[in-house]
């Protein structure tokens, strides 16, 4: 079986929930690739592991992506130091449950607010002319459950669904410099997220059977995280891209 | 708002452009004013409450300045 290696070489990306997981990966696979990673989260200690596995290509910044001011002064300080944006990626998240009968309006908006609302700042900023290079690829985390719907979790469905129809809309404003933006839909990927959902137990066992192919790992979803960055996905823009191990095949 | 303020605005959240913008330039010369500018313009005046600024009158401006008494 083939394999398949970029080569991001001179080229710069931002990554926000770096810290862990699949924004941790992506942050990581881009710097083996060559590139310049401006690698952002709230976890300082988590980012400086990082730093230390690639200290010449990974660039921190401890920040909330909540910070609407930081995070114009983090982007813009790494533009000014190293030069315009290729691409972004937004994987920054939380995971709650939300029953409808009883649930945590704060933690609700809480979930909107990182995922959506911070994810909708982000793109702002590093689509603007002045931080973006023309073709400038950005890429969104939303998720199966944007399809399906599952329950007890409306408010993250929502807000990854929220996501989607956002990226259809922005992708016809921003397309004239060539810039694209996507939206990539993971089924269930072991990260330190996903793992702590599992110790809640609200999660359907039937969930993990529907994975036709198993529980991914994070490399599982990058790859296609990669691509999109690349110059090879030049002609995709404003759509979702599914990689769920045939979860949305609601099981055999 | 003062005159380098509202130029900054029209630059980086209008008009999203580096080529550097003067109350005197015709709006017709500036390349990056389109339907897609102009709707952020009227975006823009309404978040800093001048609610009177609607299509019809962004319509009327032929100049940046003309944009700019819009705000007052």
């Amino acid at each position: 079986m083939g394999s398949v290696l970029y080569n991001f070489s001179g080229e710069r990306f931002v990554v926000t929930g770096a810290s862990s997981g699949m924004g941790r990966k992506v942050a990581e696979e881009l710097a083996a690739s060559g590139a310049m990673v401006l690698a952002i989260a709230r976890r300082k200690e988590r980012l400086q592991e990082l730093k230390h596995e690639y200290p010449k290509h990974i660039i921190t910044a401890t920040i909330d992506v909540c910070d609407t001011k930081g995070m114009a002064e983090v982007i813009s300080s790494f533009v000014a130091s190293y030069g315009k944006i290729n691409g972004a990626v937004h994987a920054a998240g939380i995971f709650s449950s939300t029953p409808l009968r009883n649930y945590d309006e704060s933690e609700a908006r809480k979930i909107m607010d990182i995922s959506f609302w911070s994810g909708i700042r982000f793109i702002q900023l590093v689509n603007k002319k002045k931080n973006a290079m023309d073709g400038c690829s950005s890429i969104l985390f939303s998720s199966v459950a944007a399809t399906i719907g599952e329950k007890s979790n409306f408010a993250y469905s929502s807000a990854k669904l929220a996501i989607q129809g956002a990226v259809r809309s922005i992708a016809k404003e921003i397309y004239t410099r060539g810039n694209r933006i996507n939206t990539v839909s993971p089924g269930w990927v072991n990260t330190e997220l996903t793992r702590k959902e599992d110790e809640s137990s609200l999660v359907n066992k039937k969930f993990y059977d529907w994975h036709l192919l198993g529980i991914g790992e994070p490399e599982d979803v990058t790859g296609m995280v990669l691509f999109l960055l690349s110059e090879r996905a030049r002609w995709i823009t404003g759509t979702n891209i599914v990689v769920d191990g045939g979860y949305l095949l609601g099981g055999v | 708002m003062t005159e380098q303020e509202f130029i900054e605005k029209m630059q980086e959240d209008v008009l999203d452009t580096d080529v550097e913008i003067s109350l005197e330039m015709a709006l017709a010369d500036v390349e990056e004013w389109d339907s897609l500018s102009f709707v952020s313009f009227i975006a823009m005046a309404k978040e800093l409450g001048f609610t009177n600024v609607n299509r019809e009158v962004v319509n009327e401006a032929k100049t940046v300045k003309d944009l700019f008494e819009l705000m007052k």
